[in-house]
């Protein structure tokens, strides 16, 4: 596993939609292929765990504790899984998401600037 | 295309062998000797031909033949109650739909809303059951095209613009809501053959005044 994958936060790409299955699982649905993927209840987790603010050592993590399954067990099945959803372009890709990942950060420093600069005003 | 397993849990009920293979031939060589009609469409409280939106021809069943059907779906009626979570009356308005080379129907509704007009049929119906007669891949009467579809199943943004059909089989009965939003695309070649029928909501007791 490659440094920058375990520091990687993955996003789910703004086209990509989750309907959960009573049995747990889900569908996957991408907007602009018109395509929806069939997901396990573990995939499920992993994705909704794609929300830009977990890297892969944690999401393996929650995988591991919720699955009882072995560390080398969850990481290969949250590799496999998303290496599948890149390739399906239902992750944003990383720069995409670095850049969203950016502009967040710029407008909260940016708005706690301007919070700190009219207290100073005052 | 989901899977049957998939598309039970999106609410849809489906048997793949309610039908034997002579049961189905028997009803389509019924359905092609009977007289039948071009298919209509509701709406504003009247049942009309509209040549854009469905094209197809119907056919009315006899007395015997409903009796026939109604013995044939007799075994699965726990199964299609406890589906739909509930006590399913008699199913009515029976028929057999021909669909010929070029026929369709757009997305629909099966249930009108209702609309301040008396209520009729098609106000009454919550379930809808089709049996298909034949399939894509039929051995003796393939067709292409006719692909059922449905839409509104998932729960994301623009769901009724996102359809997902149904792999037909022969002799397959699949059962929804009538409120579900569904299309038959355009057939390309052959004749796709279903019997269709709708369970009402025995609650509604106003009178009736048009047909389906």
């Amino acid at each position: 596993m490659a440094d920058d994958q375990n520091t990687d936060k993955p996003v789910r790409a703004e086209s990509a939609y989750h309907h959960p299955l009573p049995d747990g699982s889900g569908l996957l649905f991408d907007q602009t292929s018109q395509t929806a993927y069939p997901i396990t209840e573990s995939a499920r987790l992993i994705w909704e765990l794609c929300d830009g603010e977990h890297d892969f050592d944690q999401i393996v993590s929650a995988v591991e504790v919720k699955y009882d399954v072995n560390r080398e067990t969850a990481e290969n099945d949250a590799e496999l899984l998303l290496a599948d959803l890149r390739e399906k372009g239902l992750l944003a890709d990383r720069d995409t998401a670095w850049f969203f990942a950016r502009r967040i950060e710029f407008w909260i420093v940016g708005s706690r600037s301007r919070r700190m600069s009219k207290k100073r005003r005052r | 295309m989901l899977s049957h397993a998939i598309l039970k849990q999106l609410g849809l009920f489906s048997r793949p062998d309610l039908l034997t293979a002579d049961q189905c031939r028997d009803w389509r060589q019924r359905a092609v000797k009977a007289e039948g009609r071009p298919g209509r469409v509701y709406r504003h409280g009247k049942a009309y031909q509209d040549d854009d939106a469905r094209r197809t021809q119907e056919v009315g069943l006899t007395p015997e033949d409903k009796e026939r059907l109604d013995a044939q779906i007799a075994a699965m009626r726990p199964a299609l109650d406890c589906h739909f979570n509930m006590a399913l009356g008699p199913l009515c308005e029976c028929r057999c739909m021909l669909y010929d080379s070029g026929d369709f129907f757009v997305p629909h509704y099966d249930v009108a809303k209702d609309d301040g007009e008396p209520i009729s049929n098609v106000h009454k119906r919550v379930v809808t059951l089709l049996i298909f007669l034949n399939a894509p891949d039929d051995p003796e009467v393939p067709y292409q095209g006719g692909d059922l579809n449905f839409f509104g199943l998932l729960d994301i943004p623009d769901s009724d613009q996102h359809g997902f059909s149904l792999e037909a089989k022969q002799g397959m009965v699949v059962a929804f809501k009538s409120d579900v939003l569904h299309s038959v695309t355009p057939i390309i070649s052959g004749n796709r053959y279903v019997i269709v029928g709708w369970f009402h909501d025995q609650s509604k007791h106003r009178e009736t005044t048009h047909g389906g």
